[in-house]
């Protein structure tokens, strides 16, 4: 187990950078974690726009009961009303929706006219256009009062408007699994998940396939007393130790960060979820494989690292959820090992029954990944095998003993 | 001499790999996948007309009302497509099926049956509360003045209060924040040519730099040409990554081109310097320059919205000065400036402090460069 041993001695020496790369993508998927992540909840709880309302007509019964009314439905983001301040906020979505209040507006409403609110959507969204039927509603049933006759008094009529409007239609919720839907950020930690794998293996591996591809160091092993396949046999064992203990890592990384959200789930889901990473692991430990047969250099082995990393995780969808992608993307991306990651890991959130037919999907998006699996090895070997009859990849040898 | 020096630091720095791939090619690919996978990214959360179902039940068919409402905000221009089921069975089956986003069940009061708790359904539940609230006044009304009754019509007239008005001259969008703050990281990685400039020049790191010490040219002249060729290389790397961001992506940047350009030399140069920096201050190895380079990179990027939009923002609102003192925030906001605003007033205060740190980074490496002997390499 001499080969074995050396690739783990490589691997110790590199640790610093390795677990400055894992340090790092643990904290930017810990962070784009949490900022995509809303919590899931047995009941229904509805989506509260933010809205500002930006009053130019002072403070009145009529002013003070919209924004009353739009806080119950919505957060109220304040702004001073200043253009740029408001330029931003809408840019960055600070605010879904600005309404302003002209000056004189109280007095042309209560004396039956129909002024004009000025309004800021944030690019039509459905958040902007519900605070907008807010708006409307409130002042539609206030013009109903005053059109349906009776001497209303302003603070009265407000107040019979908001009482009118706290009628609420019957919301149920319902979840018709047997379990608790999965926690969305422990979703989300595992999509992200995929990325880091990735990363990881691939600096990993390549770390020893540098070493060994060294001219020098592959002509003194290749006269060595060790047959070819224990040589070979003894990097994938260290491959596979390698991803076995990176997918612990991770993992128990994600139990120890999300464990108090899972209780309740069914475990058959979240086992499920972890055969998915561990299916992936395969598939990222053989694409490592293929891209250390090609990288020549350090320089190499980061850019193959970062730009393979993000091609498949972009195009895959684990940044950016598969129904935000075109067509033609998606048609490409079903070339990618990540999508089938990713789908499969969908549909095993979304699994409500556990019968054949449920169960297909996911069992078809773990195969397909394995055959991908089985494509990178064997083109790693293939090339592995071409390069050691050519006698070009033995002729930097000079270089070496140069440097 | 200059010519000589220049052409000759402009071929090495095209031929470095490394720096090669993080400012050239590197941008392109982030671009070419921001460009496919954020195509959607602005329509996203936009209103749609959405599936719900509705159980034709007795009661559904008794209230006359309720349908001729439901029914009038439904349809291709309408805010659901609505379907309807013989009972409720069949509605569950098609939530699970996930083929409608929730049911309405007439009654007294209507309800409404969903899965989630998304905006599609938010709507739905403002229909009904709409609906109900409605009624509700209008009996109240009719019930203290039954006279009101023959203007029920008009009542029930729903008037539209509010206009939608834009506050910039260009609509806002969620995708160009993220090739802004693309092309900040770009302008950063000018580092690259700073560092390697230095490296070149310093008799400790470099043969390279050893025998130029000894050569008939001062520190001075040496530094300039070198500097000069590292930063048209870098130059040209940006102008090809905003010409293909802009032409072959068809990325909108706003009418002021050329001002896009002298944001992005102002940039590249901050991106030069703060490489040269790092480079004379510090007495480590190459390799460790360049990761100290390329994380101060990545936590400024990260600072100016590259990965999460609207970090910047939140940044800018809760930690001012961070935000002011990025570079990468303030090239990223020069952009933004540029297509947002209608003046020039904010996108000068940033060139203006972009230009300010290029100046005081420059002036630390020059401190940290002057004099220099070595008594043993």
């Amino acid at each position: 187990m001499k080969v074995f041993k050396t690739c783990m001695i490589i691997c110790k020496r590199r640790y610093l950078s390795l677990l400055l790369y894992l340090t790092v993508f643990m904290t930017l998927s810990i962070v784009m974690t949490a900022l995509h992540i809303e919590t899931a909840s047995t009941n229904f709880s509805g989506i509260k726009p933010s809205f500002t309302v930006v009053n130019r007509d002072g403070d009145s019964p009529l002013t003070d009961g919209l924004a009353a009314y739009m806080r119950k439905h919505g957060e109220e983001a304040v702004f001073e009303d200043d253009r740029r301040t408001l330029q931003d906020a809408t840019f960055y979505h600070a605010t879904d929706y600005i309404v302003f209040l002209p000056p004189g507006f109280r007095d042309s409403f209560l004396s039956g006219g129909a002024p004009e609110l000025e309004t800021v959507v944030t690019t039509h969204t459905a958040r902007g256009f519900y605070a907008d039927s807010l708006v409307n509603q409130y002042l539609n049933l206030a013009r109903v009062y005053l059109a349906g006759g009776g001497d209303w008094d302003e603070a009265e009529l407000v107040s019979a408007v908001l009482s009118d409007l706290s009628a609420e239609a019957a919301v149920e919720k319902k979840w018709f699994g047997e379990s608790a839907p999965i926690d969305p950020a422990y979703l989300m930690f595992h999509q992200m998940l995929s990325y880091i794998l990735l990363v990881l293996n691939i600096l990993c591996i390549t770390n020893i396939t540098l070493s060994f591809r060294r001219p020098d160091l592959r002509m003194r092993n290749l006269c060595a007393p060790i047959k070819a396949r224990s040589l070979g046999g003894q990097q994938i064992l260290y491959g596979g130790v390698i991803g076995l203990l990176g997918w612990l890592l991770l993992t128990a990384t994600g139990f120890v960060m999300y464990g108090s959200k899972l209780p309740g789930t069914d475990g058959r889901i979240i086992a499920l979820m972890l055969l998915n990473s561990l299916v992936y692991t395969v598939v990222a430990l053989t694409f490592a494989a293929l891209i250390g047969s090609f990288a020549r250099s350090a320089t190499a082995q980061n850019a193959a690292a970062n730009a393979g990393g993000l091609v498949l995780c972009f195009l895959g969808g684990v940044f950016v959820p598969l129904e935000m992608l075109g067509s033609g993307v998606l048609a490409v991306a079903r070339f990618l090992p990540t999508y089938w990651y990713v789908l499969a890991l969908d549909d095993i959130s979304a699994l409500t029954v556990f019968d054949a037919s449920a169960m297909q999907p996911v069992w078809l998006g773990m195969l397909i990944q394995l055959a991908f699996a089985g494509a990178f090895f064997s083109l790693s070997l293939a090339v592995g095998k071409h390069q050691n009859q050519s006698e070009r990849h033995f002729s930097s040898t000079v270089t070496e003993r140069e440097a | 001499m200059f010519w000589n020096i220049y052409s000759k630091r402009v071929l090495c720095g095209l031929r470095e790999k490394e720096s090669m791939f993080w400012t050239w090619i590197f941008p392109l690919l982030l671009s070419t996948m921001f460009f496919f996978t954020f195509t959607s990214l602005d329509t996203v959360g936009q209103l749609r007309a959405f599936p719900l179902g509705v159980v034709d039940d007795a009661a559904y068919h008794r209230d006359a009302a309720f349908r001729s409402a439901l029914e009038s905000v439904s349809g291709e221009d309408g805010l659901f497509e609505l379907t309807a089921f013989g009972d409720a069975a069949d509605a569950d089956a098609a939530l699970v099926k996930g083929e409608i986003e929730g049911y309405i069940l007439a009654g007294e009061p209507p309800a409404l049956i969903v899965t989630g708790d998304d905006i599609n359904q938010t709507i739905a539940k403002g229909f009904l509360d709409r609906y109900l609230q409605t009624r509700n006044s209008v009996a109240l009304i009719l019930a203290s003045n039954p006279g009101a009754v023959n203007d029920l019509p008009a009542l029930l007239q729903w008037a539209d209060y509010t206009k939608e008005i834009s506050l910039a001259q260009n609509p806002p969008s969620n995708r160009i924040s993220y090739f802004y703050a693309l092309l900040a990281m770009v302008c950063l990685y000018g580092g690259f040519q700073g560092l390697i400039t230095v490296v070149y020049l310093q008799a400790n790191l470099s043969p390279l730099g050893a025998r130029r010490t000894v050569a008939p040219l001062g520190n001075w002249g040496a530094a300039v040409c070198d500097l000069l060729g590292g930063l048209t290389v870098h130059l040209t790397g940006v102008i090809v990554v905003v010409a293909y961001i802009v032409f072959v992506l068809g990325t909108d940047f706003g009418s002021k081109l050329w001002l896009v350009l002298l944001t992005c030399l102002a940039g590249s140069l901050l991106g030069v310097a703060f490489g040269a920096m790092i480079a004379a201050m510090s007495k480590f190895k190459e390799q460790v320059k360049i990761a100290i380079l390329i994380t101060f990179c990545m936590v400024c990027s990260f600072l100016s919205g590259l990965m999460v939009q609207g970090v910047n923002y939140i940044v800018a609102e809760h930690a001012a000065m961070i935000s002011w003192l990025n570079p990468a925030a303030r090239i990223a906001d020069s952009f933004y400036c540029l297509y947002y605003y209608d003046t020039y007033d904010r996108y000068l205060l940033n060139l203006g402090i972009i230009l300010a740190m290029t100046v005081v980074f420059f002036t630390a490496a020059s401190l940290f460069l002057r004099r220099q002997r070595y008594e043993s390499i």
